[in-house]
């Protein structure tokens, strides 16, 4: 097997940070510091071409691994590797094969128009002038920026501009991006058109992706390997499947009953919610072909629907697994 | 090589199309020096009349504006506070990030960016000097003064940089860089020569400021261009000029690394 595109081993990171309630003079020139860990002992590889869905609660960490893997900040202890390349250490040459997208900051010059910006990006990734104009007519057709491109960014709406952003990070054929939460605030179509994008270069051009979102729906409908973050420790790592027959083990029927119904004992610990005469049972997978049939001889029945969590419940379940255990 | 200074370069015009947005600031700009010089120059007339001498420092009435035209035209193309303002807030916002991932150096990066202003400010500069040897008819330096004026004048910049770029990497480090950039205008304001010639000031406190590093960024090239100094005197502030821009370009680019240590590029 050809060797891990990107390797962390035994990566933490901690920062310190100023001590509470220190005030007065003497706190200009003197502050006591106070180390917090913030990654504990990160360990992963992936292979070229992975898409992977790198996701956990605000504050587990994420941000914080994009910018170690980025080179913006060193790892307090631990190895990083990006391709042949120690991301702190060589950032200057390695930052010419990456591509990297933070969805709250923004890389394009405000005033002028997009256009200005991707030029002042093709001479700054000293881009031949040819390749550029394929690159640039590709994104162009394939982000619909026709309209946008002499535009200045500052008139762009957030689903716009975040288009502009993404094809500027990428007009340089990195073989590795990071994106951080660059589908956050934007409308369904935005993020449709976005995750079309994505799929496509992953699949075409075998660019391996690490992608953080809070939206399931990027992840489900984008990665096929997860990456699990929590409080600085990875909970899990594994297909995006397993993860779900691992936290799916129930499902609910409902059922809309003609009249009230009487739950007979056997039923009544499966019972999750009873409105007027709809009824929620919750049932264990294996068992939910045998008691449907024996739920809709409880009465005449209107109506029946089977639901499986989806994968925003099981997140749910499991960040607050992790964060009171 | 080539392609290297060509990405600086396409910094320096994206910056200069974002300048052209913004019309009224450059105006404002173009139109400041002016303004300087006829308050600080009405000032100094009005001393000359109350004192009823014609020689203040030995300066006369007609070298002195000359002085302040001359300081005026060099100070047009110091970054200005704008420049710190950027920087403080790459950094306290942890937007550099956002310059750290792409391959171009950050401090050349923040250099072109700045250079466009003073670009524009040139054009002032040039009226200025069109004033300065047309309408009062000044006695231009000699050939081999005018080298060494042209040569002071570079090193007022270079080390002008330095201290701006200084002032906004301290944003490392503290929060509000601004009060500092404001203590520093006052005291080079007295101390640069900038309003008051140091030859006002006694004998030995004028010969030691004239080799701090604030007497490089007015005093010694006004002087020179008004030939205060003789040929060996300008010749020696010059090289103290470039010593202080290598020194304090040297502190400039060692704090940055150690702030990039520092930098926790908060948020996102
Ligand atoms: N520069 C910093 N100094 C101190 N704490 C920080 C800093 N950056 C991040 N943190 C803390 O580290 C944790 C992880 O942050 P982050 O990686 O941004 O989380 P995520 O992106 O998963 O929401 C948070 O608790 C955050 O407060
Ligand atoms: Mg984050």
């Amino acid at each position: 097997m050809a060797e891990p595109i990107i390797e962390m081993k035994h990566v933490c990171k901690s920062f310190s940070v100023p001590v509470k309630g220190q005030q007065g003079w003497k706190s200009i020139f003197y502050r006591k510091n106070q180390t917090v860990d913030v990654l504990n002992n990160i360990n992963f590889s992936i292979d070229e071409g992975e898409f992977i869905g790198y996701i956990g609660p605000n504050g587990a960490g994420k941000s914080t691994t994009i910018k170690l893997l980025t080179g913006i900040l060193y790892p307090s202890r631990g190895d990083i590797r990006v391709m042949d390349y120690n991301p702190h250490r060589d950032r200057y040459h390695y930052t010419y094969h990456i591509g990297v997208v933070f969805g709250q900051r923004s890389l394009l010059e405000f005033d002028i128009p997009v256009m200005d910006s991707f030029k002042l990006y093709q001479a700054i990734y000293e881009l031949d002038g040819r390749l550029f104009q394929e690159r640039l007519d590709e994104f162009t057709h394939l982000l619909k920026l026709d309209d946008l491109l002499h535009v200045p960014v500052r008139k762009l709406s957030l689903g716009q501009r975040m288009r502009c952003e993404i094809a500027a990070s990428l007009l340089h054929r990195p073989k590795v991006i990071f994106l951080d939460e660059p589908t956050i605030g934007l409308d369904a179509l935005s993020k449709h058109e976005i995750r079309q994008f994505l799929t496509r270069i992953n699949q075409e051009e075998k660019v391996t992706i690490i992608l953080t979102t809070h939206d399931m729906g990027d992840i489900e409908q984008l990665c096929e390997r997860i990456v699990f973050i929590n409080v600085g420790n990875i909970v899990y790592d594994g297909p995006l499947d397993t993860l779900k027959n691992n936290y799916i083990t129930h499902k609910d029927i409902v059922i809309v009953y003609e009249e009230p119904i009487d739950v007979p004992d056997a039923f009544v610990s499966l019972l999750k919610e009873k409105n007027i005469t709809t009824y929620t049972f919750n049932v264990p997978n294996a068992e939910v072909v045998s008691i449907v049939p024996a739920l809709l001889q409880l009465g005449a029945a209107y109506d029946v629907s089977i639901h499986e969590p989806t994968l925003e419940d099981v997140v749910k379940i499991i960040y607050s697994n992790h964060i009171h255990a | 090589m080539k392609v290297m200074a060509g990405k600086y370069l396409v910094i320096f015009i994206t910056q200069m199309k974002n300048l052209l947005e913004y019309k009224i600031n450059i105006l404002l700009k173009l139109i400041r020096p002016f303004v300087m010089t006829a308050a600080v120059g009405s000032l100094w007339l009005v001393l000359f009349k109350l004192t009823g001498r014609d020689n203040i420092g030995g300066f006369t009435r007609q070298s002195f504006i000359i002085y302040l035209l001359t300081i005026r035209f060099i100070a047009v193309f110091s970054p200005g506070g704008a420049s710190i303002a950027e920087m403080n807030e790459e950094i306290r916002t942890g937007n550099l990030a956002m310059r750290l991932v792409r391959p171009a150096h950050y401090l050349p990066w923040l250099l072109f960016r700045n250079l466009p202003v003073p670009f524009i400010s040139g054009i002032t500069g040039l009226i200025l000097v069109s004033i300065l040897t047309v309408l009062l008819g000044a006695d231009l330096p000699k050939a081999g003064m005018m080298l060494l004026f042209v040569c002071s004048v570079i090193a007022t910049i270079t080390l002008q940089y330095a201290i701006y770029q200084g002032i906004g990497i301290l944003s490392f480090w503290i929060y509000e860089v601004f009060p500092i950039e404001r203590f520093y205008k006052s005291v080079s304001g007295l101390l640069s020569g900038e309003l008051i010639p140091l030859t006002i000031f006694p004998a030995t406190a004028s010969e030691v400021l004239q080799f701090l590093p604030f007497a490089s960024l007015a005093f010694i090239p006004g002087g020179i261009f008004t030939g205060v100094f003789t040929f060996e005197q300008a010749l020696v502030r010059v090289i103290v000029q470039w010593t202080w821009a290598a020194i304090l370009w040297g502190l400039v680019i060692t704090t940055y690394q150690r702030g990039l240590e520092k930098f926790e590029a908060q948020g996102g």
